[in-house]
């Protein structure tokens, strides 16, 4: 009697342990998809607003060059941040602004009352892995002719990678080149 | 009065005090020690308490001082919004939509600009509205004689909460003479928004015109 009700109370204890073993499992296993749950999303907008901040800084640039805030401009590039184009090309922030400041010697400074040019900036793909990314994007160059109307000079596009640097996305490097007229037969 | 080494004299017994020839301070024991055994109970205390503020706040959401995921979701949808508006003022200006153009500006929102040969400052819908039909009468859009549009690009928006900032850039193209296509203008935009009764609205648009250059 006595053993056959041990044996029952030990059946029961049992039951009893491997039903809280299962509940707390389950418990820690949803737990556990509730944070990877947040984790995708917490990717998800992260790529989001990382697609963002890229954006800008394909504007930025156009609104740097179009107003020639040189130095605005070059402080968008990374430390060892590129530029390839139809001026030549040059390295890091310094390096950039150097460049820019010789090919935009001889101009007149920018005033926004006798614009010359400007960047219509157009056909962005980005895309952003981790703390890289890419983007391929579309350069239109107006100007002002002697006759005072406006007309489209230059088109062409830029191959781009970035790199988050200090939590802000730079220019890791950019290539600027020229679709038409032909850089070939221009010269 | 000699003065004890509190750490180890202070804990010697009585009967150890004698052998080594300390004398019989209870006193100074007691209040030499009393200090150590409260100090170890606040401890004891105070790491039983942030045990327990750490178990009860280690629940997920409570305390954030990064931006929550809803409000960088929410920042995101405005900005998109405002994009969307910055295009839809260039759609509903093609297409001659000119009520529709002049309710994208809040109750008190104002257009800024040279229009129709002198400066305007348009406030609210309605005065908005008035000013475009000053200019363009009251014109029928034909999709098959289109006149002109607007190539809306080069958008930089900066949100916060309900209120924003907007610069983009217009490109105005015509039909010419002999029916070609030809770029007549361009110019920019400095626009300040506004979230009004939930939608985003221009509560500022100072429009520029860069080139041609006034002469």
């Amino acid at each position: 009697m006595t053993r056959t009700r041990t044996k029952k109370w030990l059946i029961y204890a049992a039951a009893m342990g491997i039903m809280v073993a299962a509940t707390m499992t389950a418990l820690g296993l949803r737990a556990q998809s509730a944070v990877a749950a947040q984790s995708s999303l917490e990717a998800r907008l992260q790529r989001l607003e990382d697609e963002q901040a890229i954006r800008n800084l394909l504007v930025e640039y156009g609104n740097d060059l179009d107003t020639q805030d040189l130095e605005g401009y070059s402080k968008l590039f990374a430390k060892d941040g590129t530029w390839t184009g139809g001026i030549g090309s040059a390295k890091g922030p310094d390096g950039i602004f150097a460049m820019l400041q010789k090919a935009l010697a001889k101009a007149p400074p920018y005033d926004p009352a006798k614009v010359r040019s400007f960047h219509l900036l157009t056909n962005f793909h980005i895309q952003v892995d981790g703390d890289k990314a890419t983007a391929r994007s579309k350069w239109t160059f107006f100007g002002r002719s002697d006759d005072n109307k406006l007309v489209p000079r230059l088109a062409g596009h830029y191959d781009d990678t970035f790199v988050r640097e200090d939590g802000k996305w730079k220019f890791k490097s950019r290539v600027a080149p020229h679709d038409i007229p032909n850089p070939d037969e221009a010269k | 009065m000699e003065i004890q080494e509190p750490g180890r004299a202070a804990r010697y017994s009585q009967s150890r005090r004698s052998q080594i020839g300390l004398p019989n301070a209870q006193v100074v024991v007691l209040n030499i020690d009393k200090p150590f055994r409260v100090g170890r109970r606040l401890l004891l205390a105070g790491s039983a308490a942030a045990l327990l503020a750490a178990a009860v706040h280690i629940t997920p959401g409570t305390a954030a001082p990064a931006p929550s995921a809803a409000a960088r979701e929410q920042a995101l949808e405005d900005e998109k919004q405002i994009r969307d508006l910055l295009e839809e003022y260039g759609h509903r200006f093609d297409t001659l939509d000119l009520v529709g153009y002049s309710q994208l500006f809040s109750a008190q929102g104002t257009w800024n600009g040279n229009y129709g040969g002198s400066y305007v400052r348009a406030t609210g819908p309605a005065e908005v509205l008035a000013m475009m039909t000053r200019v363009l009468g009251n014109p029928q859009y034909d999709p098959k004689k289109v006149a002109g549009f607007h190539v809306m690009s080069n958008f930089l928006i900066h949100v916060e909460g309900d209120h924003a900032t907007a610069r983009s850039r217009w490109t105005f193209f015509t039909r010419g003479e002999g029916n070609v296509l030809a770029p007549a203008l361009a110019g920019h935009y400095e626009d300040r928004l506004i979230r009004e009764k939930s939608q985003w609205k221009f509560f500022e648009r100072r429009v520029f015109k860069d080139i041609p250059t006034d002469e």
